[in-house]
């Protein structure tokens, strides 16, 4: 499509943005797969329109201020991608484009104070934590808040698992294969720590050294989605340093984390860094993919009874980093399983990222119809790889009374092998 | 939304809050469809949310002189949703509910913003699909469909938009709200749901439209063949049409369109292909097991170097989607391009396509092509880039030769995008003057102050067309004579036609009451006979329209060809311009659709005495208004016609017929529903309601249809068992139907034809069963419940006429040798406004009678 964009103006995301604006030619195929389109049914909520109005405000013939609402409202669930034939990397324009127009977008008080409240806090364990606990205590007076922090409360977990200190190093327990370094998280250590644990177990079960560096932060993926390019930059630099080492691979096992980390050569495109960004993008990958990678997996019991597990792909693993057969493959290969899709599984489920919070309304609804679709399935268990999509997904089955029960693929498997499942 | 500060604030206040948007963000996302060559960012966007809506919008608009823009999901690839600039968008997307789904009668009832897959999604928990399959099937709106008469790959078999679309309820640019067509896939009447599919959005907006639904195909058998040269796999398709293989879908792709959709999709197309064909066999497993080895016999006959046959679905699908996304894929190649959609007649493809790759040479543009070969429907991709100066005029110079190419040749500007902004210049060198002159009074009839989607399809866009002096109606001396006047040719019918005050033209008469009028001269045009052309690999013939069927059917057996239609009176003497009048199809109707469904070009003198071209002579044509379906059941009071263009089939090998007797009509009806919406493809279904006999066709070898009958019956537990049926014994209901003779005992007796649903025909043959009817009427019930044809004694007429009104149905008197009734519509019926404004469009001087309704 043609566009009238400056190259130069923008620095160095300007190229990749006009690129990206270049390459659609408008046939509409995304808006079959866009969440945001099938609920509202708007054009310019449409990735399609959405391309429009960045390119309209990037030329600067229409106001930021008219695009903003349609540009929010976008979950960046990059649904879009993997239905466009033109391959047009959609992630590619709007994180750089909300990285350049988020200070300029004015806000109402209560929207800032929800978007600083996450950013300052989510990506931060013991803030998360404190926060949450905070949080927790003001439950009984949830009605007397402004709407903005009612859907930030009503996300926090009744209770809150312990808090989790991982060791630097977990050797394999049979004979080693291989080594990696694990990107431990922020939001799931605190709402979800069990996940690095079983993830830390059936590595070593299957003979991979786990190293946990002690100096890793927040991937950054959540200030980047939001348009803090400063602070994902400042973080995606310390991880970079943090994870310097000699590991087979980086293993994320939050969707979220592991798509952050392969925009890294993004986020620090015209930085002395930018290198460096590509390589570790390079080795990192998802839990399952490594586990896929190496082949025959160790042994896994006999259950006692078989079950039923459907599987719900993450956005940020499927659209983003492409990964939906290594996951089905591991739950397939554990004895006494049947996997179920779950219908109309190419729509998000609503959690991403910062966007229940940011966009309750649209969050709620697709929220809602995930959950019926999985109860739909008739599986007594959903697997996926994503604590944000758990979060959602877990609180909207609860709100339907089902007895479904939410757990990440690597979670299966450990209990699978502890004869738990 | 910030408050409206235009004209708008007006509409504003007519409609819920929040549902007009002159915001620059609306205004920005949708100033252009699929083709951003063309792009006008218009006044504002109203998105309704209900019909109510729609028609306050839209009468608001006429009010105001206010130019609008109906659009659906804005993926036309002709510019025929771009907005105007004076003028607002209207979005249909919110209108998206399913109204009604009736497996039985096989239709939905949808508004227009549903999603062509989505109609499919519904009706397939029933074995069900919506045929008709754009590339952008997942996202277009069954209303843009209509206003385009979108095809897609399939259309071979099955047909394009139009020949799904059996009913709607539309609102015109003037804000009258009508009905048109119904629930049945035959009507009565002028075909105003024929005409109003494939008019561009210029004659108002759809708010609900019947569609009919078929069974899935049971089997595919999809194979992929590799060709080092494009000749090569042009020369393939033209020998599977010859070996009377009728393939659901055949495809072509040319290198470039290979290379761009396999780095999209990683489909799996032969490497190093200057041409792939795509060739889809479809039916029921016992058929599809013999067809697969003769299609493979026919294959192995040409130069192909490989040939991949789809294992399993996941194959078939990435082949598809290759082809699918082919468009979108080019994307990858070129920042911009332009899709054409001309129509050659098929044995020109080759031709045809090594003149568009020298034509892109000498532009200096790169040409990427991908065609529906099966219906020589081409769509050569011109790749250009808008960024450099000069390109795009480069592109649409290069486009416009290869439309003049396609006309040249024989065939259409638009196979299927529509004419849109982007051809409307070349729409005059399809038409002469003249036949303009009826599309723009046409649309006049529909849309007199050029409010709805103004600028798109006519040349020069909106500039008022010339105003066609008129001659007016001046004839005074009609002498009524009994004996119509004979005419031989078209000339001489046009003569004759200026020399009468009131004329109607006739046939043979074999349907006496249709041409019973008082006031008028009857011209014979029995005459003016003769097949004019005849291409058996194009699947199409000309012929005037006093030819009798016993001779275009004979013409086309020496062939192994046929008219899928299955015409009535056939030998009585009925001619082809008497069948399209009256708008009769026979029980073979069944398989692949009705008379409307094949017409494809209709020529014919208008009130003023002119001769008028309307339609083409090619398997597939969306350029200008649809008038040849419009005539089809106009019984003659709109225009003379005088030739007459069909797509015809190969005909089946064999036809077997079984019967199946039912214990009463309920059960009869049930099961008619459930043979209709089975996998086995029967060629028809029909129920002789006096002798409560089901009776079936199938379209096969002996075995076949035996195979086949035998899994009927143990699929349906059908019991008693079917019995086969001798078809050359006088006693199989064809025959009587055929000859309309299903009365023969009584003398005053009058049949008529009854567009029906299965409830409707179950309560008519109960009715007829009942103790004051029984022996004096009879019904045969055909097309599975969608048609009734009822001989009844002629003093039982009025009786008659009070069970329609209550079955809200109406029926056409056909025969009726005692001349018992008068007129020859009984039951209730209704003339809108806007069908005398179609009929006074065409004739403007009274010279026809009035309309039947």
């Amino acid at each position: 499509m043609r566009h009238e964009i400056n190259r130069e103006q923008y620095g160095a995301l300007g190229p990749v943005m006009a690129d990206a604006v270049s390459q659609c030619v408008h046939c509409g195929f995304c808006l079959s797969a866009c969440p945001t389109y099938q609920e509202l049914g708007r054009e310019p909520d449409s990735p399609r329109g959405r391309i429009i109005l960045m390119k309209e405000v990037l030329e600067g013939t229409i106001p930021l201020d008219s695009a903003a609402p349609h540009l929010d409202a976008c979950l960046g669930c990059l649904g879009c991608v993997p239905a466009c034939p033109s391959e047009v990397p959609y992630g590619d324009l709007i994180s750089p484009f909300r990285a350049l127009h988020q200070s300029k977008q004015p806000r109402s008080l209560g929207n800032r104070i929800k978007r600083t409240l996450a950013q300052l806090t989510l990506p931060f364990p013991n803030r998360f934590r404190l926060a949450a606990k905070t949080g927790k205590l003001a439950k009984p007076i949830v009605g007397l808040l402004p709407e903005a922090l009612r859907v930030m409360l009503d996300l926090l977990p009744d209770e809150l698992p312990a808090a989790q200190r991982l060791d630097a190093v977990y050797p394999a327990t049979t004979k080693q294969r291989g080594r990696v370094a694990l990107l431990a998280g922020c939001a799931q250590q605190v709402l979800a720590p069990d996940i690095n644990l079983a993830t830390i177990e059936v590595l070593n079960r299957n003979g991979i050294e786990v190293v946990v560096p002690q100096r890793q932060g927040c991937c950054g993926a959540l200030s980047w989605h939001v348009g803090n390019l400063k602070a994902a930059q400042k973080m995606a630099i310390e991880n970079i340093k943090a994870f310097a080492g000699n590991f087979d691979a980086i293993v994320t096992n939050a969707a979220g984390c592991g798509s952050g980390i392969h925009e890294y050569p993004l986020i620090l495109k015209g930085t002395e860094h930018e290198e460096a960004a590509s390589r570790f993008a390079k080795q990192t990958m998802d839990v399952s993919v490594y586990l896929a990678s190496l082949g025959e997996l160790a042994p896994i019991p006999e259950p006692t009874q078989p079950i039923t597990v459907a599987y719900h792909d993450a956005c940020h693993l499927a659209n983003a980093q492409g990964v939906r057969a290594q996951p089905r493959h591991l739950l397939k290969s554990v004895p006494g399983i049947t996997l179920v899709e779950v219908r109309d599984g190419h729509l998000c489920c609503g959690s991403a990222g910062t966007y229940n919070i940011d966009q309750p309304e649209i969050a709620a609804s697709l929220g809602q119809q995930k959950a019926d679709r999985v109860i739909e399935s008739g599986a007594s268990l959903v697997a996926m790889g994503n604590i944000g999509c758990m979060t959602q997904i877990e609180n909207h089955l609860q709100q339907k009374g089902s007895h479904v029960r939410v757990r990440h693929t690597v979670q299966i498997l450990r209990d699978a092998y502890q004869g738990k499942l | 939304m910030p408050a409206l500060t235009s004209p708008l604030h007006t509409l504003a206040a007519i409609l819920p809050p929040g549902r007009v948007s002159e915001a620059p963000s609306y205004c920005a996302a949708f100033e252009s469809d699929g083709l951003t060559a063309f792009r006008k960012r218009p006044m504002g966007v109203v998105i309704p949310e209900t019909q109510d809506e729609v028609i306050r919008t839209v009468r608001w608009c006429a009010e105001h002189n206010l130019p609008f823009v109906a659009r659906g999901s804005g993926t036309s690839l002709s510019g025929g949703s771009m907005p105007v600039s004076d003028g607002i968008v209207i979005s249909l997307n919110k209108l998206r509910a399913i109204k009604k789904l009736d497996p039985n009668n096989r239709i939905a009832v949808v508004e227009p913003g549903v999603i062509n897959l989505h109609v499919s999604q519904a009706a397939a928990p029933h074995g069900l699909y919506y045929a008709p399959d754009p590339s952008s099937q997942k996202i277009c709106t069954i209303g843009g469909n209509i206003a385009f008469n979108s095809g897609g790959a399939h259309c071979l078999k099955y047909g394009m938009t139009s020949n799904h679309v059996i009913g709607m309820k539309v609102i015109t640019a003037t804000g009258e709200i009508a009905e048109f067509g119904g629930d049945s896939v035959e009507s009565l009447g002028a075909d105003m749901t024929g005409l109003f599919v494939g008019s561009e959005g210029l004659f108002g907006i759809a708010l609900e439209i019947t569609l009919r639904l078929i069974p899935q195909p049971e089997c595919f058998h999809t194979v992929l063949i590799g060709y080092h040269a494009l000749r090569d796999a042009g020369d393939a398709v033209s020998a599977v049409i010859d070996s009377g293989l009728l393939p659901g879908a055949m495809e072509i792709m040319e290198s470039l369109a290979i290379e761009a959709a396999e780095a999209a999709t990683a489909c799996g197309y032969p490497k190093g292909a200057e041409a792939a064909l795509i060739v889809e066999l479809e039916g029921p497993r016992e058929r599809i097991e013999l067809e697969k080895q003769q299609l493979h016999d026919v294959i192995a006959g040409t130069n192909a170097f490989e040939t991949v046959v789809a294992a399993d679905d996941a194959q078939r699908g990435a082949i598809w989607a290759g082809r699918k996304s082919a468009f979108s894929a080019v994307g990858k190649l070129s920042p911009d391009f332009l899709v054409q959609d001309g129509v050659v007649p098929r044995k020109r493809l080759g031709e045809a396509l090594v003149k568009i790759q020298q034509f892109a040479l000498e532009s200096g543009l790169r040409c990427a092509n991908v065609f529906h070969a099966g219906d020589g429907n081409l769509h050569p991709l011109i790749l250009f880039d808008d960024s450099i100066p000069g390109q795009l005029e480069q592109a649409e110079a290069l486009a416009g030769r290869i439309l003049t190419l396609c006309v040249e040749m024989g065939g259409s500007i638009t196979g299927e995008h529509g004419v849109g902004i982007e051809k409307r210049e070349y729409l005059a060198q399809m038409y002469d003057p003249a036949s303009m002159n009826v599309m723009h009074r046409v649309r006049a009839a529909f849309d007199p102050k050029h409010i709805a989607n103004p600028g798109k399809m006519f040349p020069s866009g909106d500039a008022a067309a010339p105003e066609p002096t008129c001659t007016p109606n001046q004839a005074s001396s009609d002498s009524l004579s009994s004996s119509p006047i004979e005419v031989d040719s078209p000339e001489q019918l046009r003569q004759a036609i200026g020399d009468f005050k009131k004329v109607l033209c006739v046939g043979r008469q074999t349907k006496p009451p249709l041409s019973r009028v008082d006031d008028a001269v009857l011209i014979s045009t029995q005459a003016m006979s003769g097949i004019t052309e005849y291409e058996p690999s194009e699947f199409t013939f000309s012929a005037f329209a006093g030819t009798p069927l016993a001779e275009i059917r004979d013409q086309l057996e020496t062939r192994r060809q046929y008219l899928p239609f299955d015409p009535l009176l056939v030998d009585s003497g009925a001619t082809l311009g008497g069948t399209v009048a009256a708008g009769l199809s026979g029980p073979g109707r069944h398989r692949y659709g009705g008379l409307r469904d094949f017409i494809l070009g209709a020529t014919f003198v208008d009130g003023d005495a002119t001769l008028i071209k309307s339609g083409g002579r090619v398997v597939k044509n969306a350029a200008g208004f649809d008038l040849p379906k419009l005539f089809v059941g106009s019984c003659g009071r709109l225009a003379a016609l005088t030739e007459l263009t069909f797509k015809v089939f190969p005909k089946p090998v064999e036809l077997h017929s079984f019967s199946l007797a039912c214990t009463d009509h309920e059960a009869a009806m049930k099961a008619v529903a459930d043979l209709a919406r089975g996998r086995w493809e029967l060629d028809a279904i029909d129920y002789d309601a006096n002798a409560k006999l089901i009776w079936i066709r199938i379209g096969a070898t002996a075995a076949i249809a035996k195979q086949i009958v035998d899994d009927i019956q143990r699929t349906l537990s059908t019991s008693p068992p079917f019995s086969a049926a001798d078809d050359s014994l006088q006693e199989s209901p064809w025959q009587r139907l055929q000859q309309l003779d299903l009365l023969p005992a009584v003398e005053d007796s009058v049949t008529c034809k009854i567009p029906s649903s299965l409830q409707s025909a179950g309560k008519l043959a109960q009715w007829c069963e009942s103790q004051e009817y029984r022996g004096d009427a009879r019904l045969h019930v055909s097309a599975a419940g969608a048609v009734c044809w009822l001989a009844i004694r002629g003093t039982l007429l009025p009786a008659l006429e009070q069970q329609l009104s209550q079955l809200q149905r109406a029926g056409l008197v056909i025969c009726d040798p005692q001349h018992v009734t008068t007129k020859p519509v009984i039951g209730p019926t209704l003339t809108q406004p806007i069908d005398l404004a179609v009929q006074h469009a065409i004739d403007r001087v009274d010279r026809f009678p009035g309309l039947v309704f």
